[in-house]
């Protein structure tokens, strides 16, 4: 229905910044999407519809997300609103090295604005974009030593040197000689 | 670095999936390889600090997976020989689980890794495939092994002895008595020595039971099976348990759990409520999506990990809450759990000698005639498997064709294994009273000709798996109805193994439907119109007049084709190819391909990738590529190979 996909939404960042962006694009967020249908499709459909009343249409405040972040959230939903919804079993068949090159240059980012946008999919519950910043994460731990881990995501190493002993003893099992 | 810890446990069941599908390559060998290669990283993982060690520790051990004897063995010993540490004391009152002791890891008491392991198999993840390493697990475990892990592992909701030939009633009553608490599966396939005393204990202590498996244990016999009434289980396996008669299993499914809920009846109704409240408060600290929790969820600021993930997860992360409340499935039954817990979904027990055709009439009957039911409704049985047993009295065929008849609408699984004496007038029964079905299995069934086939596939459009293991009856025409059949569409697993007549007709109708349905959807962009587009198993064993030409263009035509048997093929070729988009390709030689060696050879230099497999015995070779291939290329044609793991590293 082209009606109602035209109808906008009012999203608010932490600092107040407003977005005004369509609904399908937010539905990409399962929270907001239950949200929406829970006010009712009635009430703010007719406002919506009317873009004079552009200040009544009720903004949903977003209070653990940043401007910046909210943007590329934004950006990720709108160039995967028409995305079939992933379900368990399709999900299967990719695995974790596959990310197309969009999501790839999406997710070349700073370290701190990578984990700023793992919390809000997780928050906003968006399913995708989740496990795509996941797995960039993933892809980075790889083949990696835990040093090389430490340094990487800038960890201090809290074992002492007998835990470390302990730790590794332990789990020996699952190295494979 | 300051996520939340279901993320990192997020991120780190990405490097090191809990679910093999997730990274379920189209090679078996290769797939155990890069699980061993991910749980090495998240071993890294778990030097990197306290907290990552707490998550990484929880992937590693709520599952233990082993690829070798020597990891069993030293598995075992750290078991055997860590001091305790520590215990999560709460986790029986149901209102706590395995993550609070990660949570809790900064205070003094770590806790015990041992605690965290929830989930035992000693059978690869990896499917078909035996350890690539070197011999079967199952085959060492022995009853010292199964006493250590008795004693050492309180929290097992799970445990699979599966092939376990060697373990006796002793150990297994030792474990089943320690992990009674909180057991919901059992699977005991294949342990022969298991009697009637362990089903006795199972029986008596295995209160929340749900899934039990005693395939094959041919020593259990009527009094055993007579006493799993009391158990209210979802899932019964009772195949080729040779002693076992009819009534005990009709007793078994329809009176089951009748005393135990009479008693259980006052309790449970308090006991649902509280735990109902328990994980919906659960729910709503983590913060569920919901339509009523959101208002909670915005406040809250994020859901928890376990909603997220599949129920694969959820049972692994939430597992005591869960069995507390009775259900494995997800979110939102609550009402009906308290059905749930009665319901049987699964039932096989096909080749049990006892069993006679009258019998499982019987058994039908009362599972699928409301009114012969003692609670007065149809039980919505999803699987079911059994045997036909000959009939004693001649003529007597009117009986299965009754079974067929009465099937119940949600039926989704039907394997039919021994259908020699289904008469071919019974088929067609079958065709109008199960559209649901996606699992298809007929095994070694004269009367399934290719028009029978065709009116089968009719009715049941959303098949998955079709299997018709020995129907020698069926010919290239069968293929050719399957292709023009809308669950070509549909269908992932096809096994024609042991119908001896198809040809390469046959194989050549498959490929060039799959091509031209390939372009026609390529043109007009719908998802639907591919043909076998999601065929991934594809079993063709001991169809002598099948040769590797048509094979070879059908491996190509077959995008998502994961497992493609072809031993005892025809033509001298005894070739076993898997083929997949990024070219890898297997030959499991039974004998060595003569006549074809030049096209194997072509394959080889355009796929890089070999690695052997002999079907028959079921076996892994190691993999071979590089130098070793090179000298396997070179070994004399026309003598048969012996290929033992060790003389191809001898090769090597």
């Amino acid at each position: 229905m082209a009606g109602a996909d035209q109808k906008m939404i009012r999203l608010t960042s932490s600092e107040g910044t407003e977005f005004l962006v369509e609904r399908a694009v937010v539905e990409k967020s399962v929270l907001l999407k239950n949200m929406l249908e829970d006010v009712g499709e009635s009430d703010l459909g007719t406002i919506a519809n009317l873009t004079l009343l552009f200040f009544f249409i009720p903004a949903i405040p977003l209070a653990n997300v940043t401007g910046p972040i909210l943007t590329k959230v934004i950006e990720y939903c709108t160039h995967h609103r028409d995305d079939p919804v992933v379900t368990q079993e399709d999900d299967g068949r990719k695995s974790s090295a596959d990310i197309d090159d969009w999501d790839k240059e999406f997710c070349k980012v700073d370290q701190g604005t990578l984990f700023e946008l793992i919390l809000a999919a997780n928050y906003l519950d968006i399913k995708p974009l989740l496990d795509l910043t996941c797995k960039t994460v993933a892809n980075m731990i790889r083949g990696k030593t835990p040093e090389e881990i430490r340094k990487t995501f800038n960890i201090e190493n809290d074992f002492t040197p007998e835990e470390e002993a302990q730790v590794k003893k332990e789990n020996e099992w699952c190295e494979e000689r | 670095m300051d996520l939340p810890i279901e993320i990192l446990f997020q991120i780190f069941a990405h490097v090191y999936p809990p679910n093999i599908k997730k990274e379920r390559s189209v090679i078996p060998v290769l797939t155990a390889r890069r699980r061993h290669d991910a749980r090495r990283d998240v071993l890294s993982c778990s030097l990197v600090c306290k907290f990552w060690n707490a998550v990484a520790n929880y992937i590693l051990w709520t599952e233990p997976e082993f690829y070798s004897t020597d990891s069993l063995i030293r598995f075992i010993y750290v078991l055997g020989n860590t001091t305790s540490r520590g215990s999560i004391v709460k986790l029986r009152d149901g209102s706590d689980n395995a993550w609070q002791s990660i949570l809790d890891y900064n205070d003094k008491s770590s806790p015990d890794n041992r605690f965290l392991v929830r989930r035992l198999s000693f059978r690869p993840k990896v499917t078909d495939t035996q350890p690539y390493f070197d011999c079967p697990l199952t085959k060492y475990i022995n009853d010292n092994h199964v006493h250590i892990l008795a004693e050492r592992l309180p929290y097992l909701t799970s445990i699979s002895l599966r092939d376990c030939t060697h373990v006796t009633d002793n150990s297994v009553i030792h474990l089943v008595a320690a992990c009674s608490e909180h057991l919901r599966d059992l699977d005991l396939t294949n342990c022969l020595h298991i009697t009637d005393a362990t089903v006795h204990v199972i029986a008596s202590v295995c209160e929340r039971l749900e899934h039990l498996s005693l395939r094959r244990c041919g020593k259990i016999t009527d009094s055993g099976a007579w006493r799993l009434r009391t158990l209210s289980l979802k899932a019964i396996d009772l195949s080729w348990c040779r002693r076992v008669s009819d009534a005990p299993i009709r007793h078994l499914v329809t009176g089951r759990g009748t005393l135990q809920r009479a008693l259980r009846r006052q309790e449970d109704e308090n006991e649902t409520r509280n735990v109902g409240n328990i994980r919906d408060e659960k729910r709503l600290d983590g913060g569920i999506s919901g339509k009523v929790n959101n208002a909670r969820h915005l406040a809250n600021g994020g859901r928890t990990l376990w909603q997220q993930k599949g129920e694969e997860n959820e049972k692994c992360l939430d597992d005591v809450i869960l069995s507390k409340a009775g259900g494995t499935y997800s979110s939102g039954m609550d009402d009906i759990s308290e059905n749930r817990r009665c319901e049987l979904v699964e039932l096989r027990v096909a080749g049990c000698r006892r069993v006679t055709r009258e019998g499982l009439v019987r058994l039908a009957e009362e599972l699928f005639i409301p009114s012969r039911n003692p609670e007065n409704r149809v039980i919505q049985m999803e699987t079911l498997e059994f045997s036909c047993p000959t009939s004693k009295i001649s003529g007597c065929f009117k009986d299965i064709t009754r079974i067929f008849e009465i099937l119940p609408q949600t039926l989704v699984h039907l394997h039919i294994s021994d259908a020699r004496c289904v008469p071919n007038y019974a088929l067609p029964t079958l065709a109008g009273s199960c559209p649901q079905l996606k699992s298809l299995k007929i095994t070694d069934c004269p009367a399934l000709n290719d028009e029978m086939l065709s009116y089968l596939l009719v009715s049941m459009t959303e098949l998955e798996t079709l299997s018709l293991n020995k129907c020698q009856h069926l010919t290239d025409d069968a293929v050719s109805h399957i292709t023009n059949s809308k669950c070509a569409y549909t269908l992932v697993n096809l096994d024609f193994s042991d119908c001896y007549s198809l040809t390469n007709v046959a194989v050549d109708s498959m490929t060039a439907v799959a091509i031209t349905s390939l372009a026609m959807a390529s043109s007009s962009a719908e998802q639907p119109l591919k043909k076998f587009a999601r065929l991934s198993r594809l079993y063709f064993q001991n169809n002598q007049r099948i040769t590797i030409d048509s094979i070879l263009h059908l491996v190509r035509a077959l995008p998502n084709l994961e497992v493609l048997d072809i031993s005892g093929c025809g033509d001298g070729i005894t070739t076993f190819a898997e083929a997949n988009a990024q070219g890898n390709v297997i030959f499991m030689p039974g004998e060595w391909p003569r006549e074809n060696l030049n096209e194997i050879d072509r394959l080889v230099d355009e796929y890089h990738d070999i690695d052997l497999y002999q079907p028959r015995r079921r076996t892994w070779f190691c993999r071979v590529s590089g130098e070793r291939l090179d000298r396997l290329r070179k070994m004399p044609i026309g003598v048969p190979i012996e290929m033992d793991g060790e003389q191809i590293d001898g090769i090597a």
